[in-house]
């Protein structure tokens, strides 16, 4: 029913009233629920592996999807585009690196597929089109080849272009 | 000095040897059926098994191998480790055993290997571009979204620094957990993966040959020792395509690529090859490195030279120990009712036979592969003379038959074509140059009770007896059609023509070559009123139907791929003489 609500309790200790039906687009909460049947108003969920600012996104997020069709099942033949995400989500989206990776750890570990769909999107969003060195600048990354090393493959994909 | 992949490769050549042995001895000992007298045509052997030239091929290969062994035991027990291997013709790629030992010494990531994958998938794309012309447009795809995205990405996600914020630990790219980078890298294609995301850094770079390169193509474009390197960096590879490499790799170097691939993982389950030079010891390796996992085994049509005693290889790979079922050897030469029967009785489980083009097999032998495997096979493509309404007979038992197609089975009648209506599970059906199949036969099998409700392919080749009627009662009993080819039924007339374009709704691919009755007015309609999904029309030999109107039809729809009379597809250069002219001059 609607309105019924829960406590969700993050890892820094806050709770947040979260609808019962918004919480259940994480699968993790779903289950807890049905197996332990904790669905008294009393009861606290608690989260020990997000904290209060993920915990707080992840409910935004999953209170604006509240009403989306479940999404499709993964096949494996189908093409991934990457080019769908909804100008809602990219604007949710836009966050510093360090809180898209949590968001991405929070969707796997509460397996809210939608979630972590759109993020990892968006991360490879951020791979496609750029060259290794813009890769590295991007995310941080430290180059561990030798130069020799760079000098051939950069040798290589020369040739590949020019064919 | 010895390493472990010596010793692995020179015990496995030693069991090579054993194979050999075994299937001469039963060559040697094998007795042609006693009803083939001594006067009898020397062809009938083409049928019935090994003669002296496949025990002299055996021998041959046993002394090939031996010299292999000898030379291997004789440079391990010499302590001058670095001379290369005697100049013998096994060893042709030149390996020294201080090669072989540095190997597996090998452990750090080079950027070559990266450079040796880029080559193979752009080898690969290439192939594609030949084929069918698709690289352009796709590249030119990924530019625009590249471009696009770069566009996107420094506005808003990757400029923002790091450190800005908030709440958090500052994660980093890297810290993600692997099964969540490789959901991350699903979104990406394994070409970028491996062109710019792999050599960022050592970490990608494994993470992406280890979980992203489940086939490789493995094209002439290395040579032997880089490839050896390669391959022992792809862990999750399943299947494996060796194209172009001729005569070129020598028994040992195979044995070396074979052992990389086995340490690398344990689950490869398919190997093609194609245009390269199959032996019989080349087989027996196969057989010793991967008994537990290979599946399937393809050999593709071979363009320059090909190996003709397919009779020994089919014989070398059917082996107890093997888990194969899925085997492919159409159009190789020098396969009997031997190799055939070698296969059937030893393989625990025959899921797929494809042996076109062979014409050998005969009633007997089908009777043998149904009786054991009839609740395995679900794919078998045969073909030639030798076969008769009675094996169909046979085939009835097994009901699991996916696909089945038959050709140049001039003594079938198919009396008992109805059996094909006890197979539910039937997607495809190809009974081609049947040419004494009667009209009755076609008309037994679509009665006008079963429907075929899983058939999406039906080829007729040169079945000449089918008439107007029998393609109309096929439309009602077939109502999946996807693909459907029926030529030189030279009755056929507009009638069914109209009919198949009015009710084949999920038609993507139609043939009617040499139906010369036809003319095709209803092609005006099409693709607005009829054939909305069609990709692919062929009417070569279709005399009566115009030029004008496949040239209409293809500007109206220019994705549908369209054989004229003239079997040359109808494109935009039909409409400009000129061209054509040109072309011409070129042909001379």
């Amino acid at each position: 029913m609607a309105g019924h609500k829960i406590k969700l309790q993050s890892s820094d200790g806050d709770t947040f009233d979260v609808e019962v039906e918004i919480a259940k687009q994480s699968a993790t909460i779903k289950t807890m629920l049905e197996d332990l049947g904790m669905d008294e108003e009393e009861d606290v969920i608690p989260l020990p592996n997000v904290n209060s600012a993920i915990l707080k996104k992840v409910i935004q997020w999953a209170t604006h999807h509240k009403d989306d069709p479940p999404p499709p099942e993964d096949d494996e033949n189908r093409e991934k585009n990457t080019n769908d995400i909804s100008s809602w989500d990219q604007d949710f989206l836009k966050v510093d690196q360090g809180t898209l990776f949590e968001l991405i750890l929070a969707a796997n570990y509460l397996d809210i597929k939608g979630l972590l769909d759109v993020t990892c999107k968006t991360v490879a969003n951020m791979i496609k089109g750029k060259t290794p060195e813009e890769i590295r600048r991007t995310f941080n990354i430290k180059n561990d080849f030798t130069p020799q090393e760079e000098e051939q493959i950069k040798k290589e994909n020369e040739w590949c272009e020019e064919k | 000095m010895s390493s472990s992949l010596f010793d692995r490769i020179l015990s496995s050549s030693i069991n090579v040897k054993h194979r050999l042995e075994s299937l001469l001895n039963i060559c040697r000992i094998y007795k042609h059926p006693s009803w083939l007298s001594d006067d009898s045509c020397d062809e009938f052997y083409r049928f019935y098994g090994p003669d002296l030239s496949d025990i002299q091929e055996l021998e041959d290969s046993i002394v090939s191998i031996s010299v292999l062994i000898e030379h291997l035991q004789h440079e391990r027990n010499s302590t001058e480790t670095c001379e290369p291997f005697p100049n013998y013709p096994l060893c042709k790629n030149g390996w020294t055993l201080k090669d072989i030992e540095q190997i597996e010494k090998e452990q750090v990531l080079n950027l070559n290997i990266l450079n040796l994958i880029n080559l193979h998938s752009f080898n690969a794309c290439n192939n594609e571009l030949d084929k069918q012309q698709c690289l352009k447009s796709e590249l030119d795809n990924t530019h625009i979204i590249s471009n696009d995205r770069r566009h996107l990405n420094t506005r808003s996600l990757s400029t923002i620094p790091n450190s800005c914020l908030s709440c958090t630990t500052n994660k980093n790219l890297l810290d993600l957990p692997i099964e969540l980078l490789l959901h991350i890298f699903s979104f990406i294609s394994p070409f970028e993966l491996i062109t710019n995301l792999a050599p960022t850094c050592r970490y990608f770079a494994n993470l992406v040959l280890n979980h992203v390169y489940t086939h490789i193509d493995l094209y002439k474009a290395a040579s032997v020792f880089d490839v050896t390197r390669l391959l022992s960096y792809l862990t999750c590879l399943r299947t494996i395509a060796f194209i172009n490499w001729d005569n070129e790799v020598s028994i040992l170097a195979w044995a070396i690529w074979f052992d990389r691939i086995s340490k690398a993982t344990s689950n490869l389950h398919t190997i093609r090859f194609q245009n390269v030079y199959i032996s019989p010891i080349l087989i027996c390796f196969i057989v010793e490195y991967f008994p537990h996992c290979l599946q399937s085994i393809i050999f593709d049509y071979q363009q320059v030279k090909s190996y003709e005693r397919f009779d020994l290889i089919l014989s070398l790979l059917a082996d107890k120990t093997i888990q194969l079922k899925h085997i492919t050897a159409s159009y190789q030469t020098g396969i009997t009712n031997f190799g055939i029967l070698q296969l059937v009785n030893n393989l625990n489980m025959v899921v797929e036979l494809n042996l076109l083009y062979i014409e050998a097999i005969n009633d007997e032998t089908v009777k043998i592969l149904c009786d054991k495997h009839n609740t395995y096979l679900e794919i078998l493509k045969i073909d030639g003379a030798q076969l008769t309404d009675k094996a169909l007979e046979y085939i009835d038992c097994c009901r699991k038959l996916k696909s089945f197609m038959i050709e140049f089975c001039t003594n079938m009648i198919g009396s008992n074509f109805y059996i094909f209506q006890n197979f539910d599970n039937l997607k495809e059906l190809c009974l081609s140059k049947l040419t004494n199949a009667s009209l009755e036969s076609f008309q037994l099998l679509f009665d006008g009770k079963h429907i075929f409700r899983n058939l999406a392919l039906l080829k007729l080749g040169e079945c000449h007896s089918i008439d107007d009627n029998c393609v109309r009662s096929i439309i009602t009993m077939c109502p999946r059609l996807i693909d459907f080819m029926c030529s030189w039924a030279y009755s056929l007339t507009d009638g069914s023509f109209n009919e198949i374009a009015m009710r084949c709704q999920h038609l993507r691919r139609l043939s009617l070559v040499g139906c010369h009755q036809i003319y095709g007015r209803i092609l005006d309609y099409v693709p607005e009123k009829y054939f909305h999904h069609i990709e692919y029309l062929n009417f070569e030999q279709c005399n009566q139907i115009e030029d004008e109107l496949l040239i209409k039809l293809y500007k109206r729809k220019k994705s549908i791929s369209i054989i004229n009379y003239y079997g040359t597809s109808v494109d935009d250069d039909d409409d400009d003489d000129h061209d054509d002219d040109e072309d011409d001059l070129k042909s001379f």
